[in-house]
């Protein structure tokens, strides 16, 4: 979506018909510029309730220009609206909000509500000018409800996205814009026609059947029950973190607690790289095992097989002067190559059949030559794999002792907080342990609920087995069966989709997000998603790892910002890339900003004007005249393709109505 | 896209086929928080599809 124009008749303070018009792509940057309280967040709002028919404003029942309202006579109607043009999807779209507001008498402005509409024409590819059914539903495809905050955002507000309560929205916007969301919407509705189609094979199906689409319901539950679990451990393990990462800076600001806290961060560091490697480690161990792991137990009976080789090549058994072939022709043809008849039951036929016991048949002699070679480079892979499994173990156990030295010094370093630092110090330690003691509480419920699931899962793939076998029972039943099967297929091909978007998705959003954090925030510091879609700040410790951190509000400002211009970029990269399934798409979205300077301190007002303008095809920024500072203007002037100022007069200057007037700025601006 | 394993009785295309017509309907819906009608929607879906 890329906005090309905005009208507002009589909405609000704004009286008459006034327009705003939007440039994109070459010079992409749209500035509105007015004074607290002239109408910018009015403005934001015009689009919402344009949208969702929602005002985030004062007295919002107050609609209908006060001056307008006064103009009329008692009696007369009033058009209050908002009218939208913008791109998407390659159509223009004119989308139009309107009120009818009646007079009611001359001593009072307020209005009746007469009348509305909502409508939505496009232009067609062949020029003709069509209007949706549905104009509702069609916009808030374009921009869902839910994401408003983040389309429409408030920037005084939006650090708050790196609230530990912003990971349900944060998670959400990451699905709805990448194109997450239908796939698992599509999962859980499959899910639900899958049983359906299951209560019509139970009712027309055996007993046996029942009990076990019922035993299957009940492990389903149970599995369902447990994955919740996770996820609430997760997020009790998450707020744990935020507050030992708090804890963390204040210890880091105390004198005394100053250098070992230092030497903390050092060693969580540290422990969180140890764990890295042993996982590797691990990893490593379970591929050696699972590629070679059978050669130790092959090896007795290779060598056996060697022995019996040995033994034959010995006896002169191998090679052998006769071939089977050769003997088995003789007696075929009845006759020995000295020239004697042999005859069934004869001796020199008994004779000839006798060869037979020492002659081969040329095949177990390659074979037994095949295996001799064979032997040989088992017998050095089995010397290979023993060492080099020797070898990981004892990496294995130098990264345990080295994790183990480390928990050691974040345990003496507890102690030495505790015991040097003031009481008030001490008590924040003493919380901090509670809450490691907590983590590791969550994490080992954690790994209970993973062992548990995995159970459940076995046992369900048993039942489904079991009920296929038990399904072939009527004609009603296996019709039913077919579709729950389909259902079934579909809900896990679509669930083995979401996965590998989803974390395809999460971590494409976790580089860019902190690629463009970065490239704002020049400290040591980086932004990450986390696996439960937190928005967190990372600090560098020791060089080479990084810990969570608290974050001031312009840290956690410039942190949303990063986040939400990420998104809209690659939502874009997405569409222009044409994925995979036409559901994918991505798609183009403006950043509409109100007063997204207002903490920034001048270096990240800088910065962030010059990175975001990068990032989408559309800016639209409110900003008063102290939040367009030279930092700002400096970067935004020469791409700022309009420019307009809201002239605010109030109610006590002028003719005793509050009114906003919406006029081109010059500077910077593009006829 | 990945590779499908359709269930028994059903190719590959037929599979893919159904899996477009299931998500269309989701994509339909997918601006209300409660798609009302969807799991209607999807049964007579497989219903049609499935014989």
């Amino acid at each position: 979506m890329i906005l090309r124009a905005l009208e507002l008749t009589n909405f609000r303070q704004f009286h008459g018909q006034q327009r705003v018009d939007f440039v994109a792509d070459e010079r992409n940057v749209n500035v509105i510029h007015g004074s607290n309280g002239s109408g910018k967040t009015t403005l934001l709002n015009a689009l919402t309730w344009l949208f969702y028919d929602e005002l985030t404003l004062p007295r919002p029942e107050s609609l209908a220009s006060e001056r307008a309202m006064a103009e009329a006579d008692p009696g007369e109607t009033v058009t209050v609206g908002v009218t939208l043009e913008f791109d998407h999807h390659g159509l223009r779209y004119t989308a139009s909000r309107m009120r009818e507001y009646r007079r009611a008498e001359a001593g009072s402005l307020r209005g009746e509500q007469v009348g509305g509409t909502l409508t939505l024409e496009y232009v067609d590819e062949d020029g003709n000018r069509r209007e949706r059914e549905n104009p509702q539903d069609t916009l808030d495809n374009i921009v869902p409800e839910r994401l408003k905050d983040i389309f429409f955002f408030d920037g005084e507000t939006i650090d708050q996205l790196t609230a530990l309560d912003s990971q349900e929205q944060i998670q959400e916007a990451i699905r709805s814009i990448m194109g997450l969301e239908i796939l698992e919407r599509g999962h859980r509705h499959l899910d639900t026609v899958r049983k359906r189609f299951e209560k019509q094979v139970r009712e027309h199906g055996s007993d046996e059947l029942e009990e076990l689409l019922s035993e299957k319901e009940d492990v389903e539950e149970e599995l369902a029950a447990r994955e919740q679990d996770i996820v609430d451990i997760r997020r009790s393990v998450e707020a744990a973190r935020d507050s030992v990462a708090e804890i963390d800076e204040r210890l880091r600001q105390t004198d005394m607690t100053v250098e070992l806290q230092e030497r903390r961060d050092e060693l969580t560091g540290r422990i969180e790289s140890l764990e890295g490697d042993l996982a590797e480690n691990e990893e490593k161990i379970e591929r050696a095992v699972a590629s070679r792991g059978m050669v130790p137990f092959l090896m007795p009976a290779l060598e056996d097989v060697g022995a019996m080789l040995d033994e034959k090549r010995q006896k002169g058994e191998i090679p052998s002067d006769i071939k089977t072939q050769f003997v088995d022709d003789l007696l075929e043809l009845g006759e020995c190559i000295c020239g004697r008849p042999l005859e069934e039951g004869s001796g020199p036929h008994d004779a000839v059949a006798g060869w037979r016991q020492t002659a081969t048949d040329g095949e177990f002699e390659r074979a037994a030559v095949f295996v001799g070679g064979q032997l040989g480079d088992v017998g050095g892979e089995h010397a290979e794999y023993y060492e080099a499994v020797d070898q990981l173990i004892a990496t294995r156990e130098v990264l345990r002792e080295r994790f183990r030295r480390a928990e050691e010094g974040l345990s003496e370093i507890s102690e030495q907080v505790a015991e040097s630092a003031p009481e008030d110090v001490a008590d924040l330690e003493e919380r901090r342990g509670e809450l490691q003691d907590d983590i590791a509480s969550y994490n080992q419920r954690i790994g209970a609920a993973d062992d548990e699931i995995e159970r459940l899962r076995a046992r369900k793939f048993d039942l489904k087995e079991d009920i296929r076998l038990a399904e072939k029972q009527s004609e009603k039943a296996k019709i039913a069966a077919r579709r729950a099967e389909a259902a079934d297929a579909l809900a896990e091909y679509v669930q083995a989709l979401f996965e590998k978007f989803q974390e395809t998705v999460r971590r494409r959003v976790n580089e860019k997000v902190n690629e463009t954090f970065t490239a704002i925030i020049a400290k040591d510091y980086y932004a990450h998603i986390t696996e439960d879609y937190g928005l967190e700040i990372l600090k560098d410790v020791g060089g080479t790892d990084r810990v969570p951190v608290a974050k001031s509000t312009g840290e956690r400002q410039v942190a949303s910002l990063s986040f939400i211009a990420s998104l809209v970029d690659l939502a874009r990269e997405r569409h222009e890339r044409d994925e995979e399934t036409e559901y994918f798409k991505g798609g183009i979205y403006p950043l509409i900003m109100d007063s997204p300077f207002g903490a920034l301190d001048p270096t990240y007002q800088r910065r962030v004007s010059r990175t975001l303008p990068e990032m989408s095809r559309q800016i639209i920024i409110f900003v008063t005249d102290s939040q367009w500072s030279e930092e700002v203007a400096g970067e935004m002037r020469e791409i700022a393709g309009r420019q307009y100022r809201l002239e605010y007069t109030d109610a006590d200057e002028g003719d005793g109505y509050e009114t906003t007037d919406i006029t081109t700025e010059l500077e910077g601006a593009v006829a | 896209m990945m590779d499908v394993d359709p269930p028994e009785g059903m190719t590959a295309e037929e599979f893919r086929h159904l899996l477009n017509t299931v998500l269309a309907a989701e994509n339909e819906k997918l601006h209300m928080d409660s798609p009302v009608g969807i799991n209607n929607d999807i049964e007579r879906i497989i219903e049609r599809e499935v014989r």
